[in-house]
């Protein structure tokens, strides 16, 4: 006599790979949260520490949020495109992705080679804070050092990130994906949205705040 | 039957631009420091949440891959705590 067992699995539809990003990205956020909550300690420690807007440049810093913002939105709709088995779809939206990414990581090393080479009205930010000299480095005290860590830890996040969709992006173009078989896609799409989502704490915690 | 998800990104994608701009403008804000943190730390955890939720499907995922990634977070709540008060102190070695 046969029998039929019912097992439910309890996480859904979600392949084995989705779930080891979603892994991943849990200890990834523990790094995060362990990077962040040091600068937090160190600034409780001390006084020199620039208020929103005295040192970083909030304006550039926010285009570059908003930049993220959208680029998780065409990843999302690259998604939305394959599931259709929309290829032409597909590519236009990673691309625009990339780019966005691209651009994100163009803008955060202008915003460094400000700080590094440094000016006089940067100098004089940096002196209303407690710190010396016309350059914001690394070595510019637990703000600099907490400031370069963070956001060159995400802009490493961010370069990833535009690698990994640059093989998605190939492999869409050599026809590896279609509306049956998207699952790398929405894998990739999940790293990418955690870029942003830490993004949104970096931004908060370092500029805002 | 496929669901069209585009105006749900749409409005997200728009939601997130506008809390941005808000956020923003609370950084500028001459308020009491304690209320000014607090307000940006939970504009930043409701912008965090419409990624979580919306762009990377957490909303559709079974309950137990969310209990499992929420977890970790009353854990950083504690520690957080635990260093904001250690903070206050300078620790001399003897």
């Amino acid at each position: 006599m046969n029998q039929t067992l019912t097992v439910k699995d309890p996480f859904g539809t979600a392949t084995t790979g989705k779930l080891a990003m979603w892994l991943f990205l849990a200890m990834d956020a523990i790094t995060f949260a362990a990077i962040l909550m040091g600068g937090i300690y160190l600034r409780l420690r001390t006084d020199m520490w620039g208020d929103a807007g005295q040192v970083l440049n909030i304006p550039l810093t926010s285009f570059n949020t908003f930049l993220l913002i959208m680029s998780s939105f065409t990843m999302v709709m690259a998604l939305d495109a394959i599931k259709k088995n929309d290829i032409k779809g597909l590519k236009l939206f990673l691309s625009l992705t990339i780019l966005g990414g691209v651009s994100f990581l163009g803008i955060q090393i202008y915003e460094y080679a400000h700080f590094i080479i440094g000016n006089a009205e940067l100098g004089q930010a940096l002196q209303a804070t407690g710190l010396k000299g016309d350059s914001f480095l690394w070595t510019s005290g637990t703000y600099g050092a907490t400031f370069y860590a963070t956001t060159s830890f995400h802009g490493l996040h961010v370069l990833t990130g535009v690698i990994y969709l640059s093989v998605i992006f190939y492999q869409s173009n050599k026809g590896m994906y279609s509306s049956a078989n998207y699952d790398r896609i929405e894998i990739a799409g999940l790293f990418w949205h955690f870029v942003d989502l830490v993004w949104i704490l970096v931004f908060t915690i370092i500029y805002l705040i | 039957m496929e669901i069209n998800h585009k105006s749900l990104y749409i409005k997200t994608t728009i939601m997130l631009s506008v809390l941005t701009l808000i956020e923003i403008g609370i950084s500028y804000w001459d308020i009491v420091r304690f209320y000014q943190v607090g307000l940006l730390l939970t504009f930043a955890l409701a912008k965090m949440a419409c990624v979580a939720y919306v762009f990377m499907h957490l909303y559709y995922e079974e309950k137990v891959l969310r209990r499992i990634l929420f977890v970790p977070i009353p854990l950083l709540i504690y520690f957080l705590l635990g260093l904001a008060y250690d903070a206050q102190f300078n620790w001399v070695i003897q």
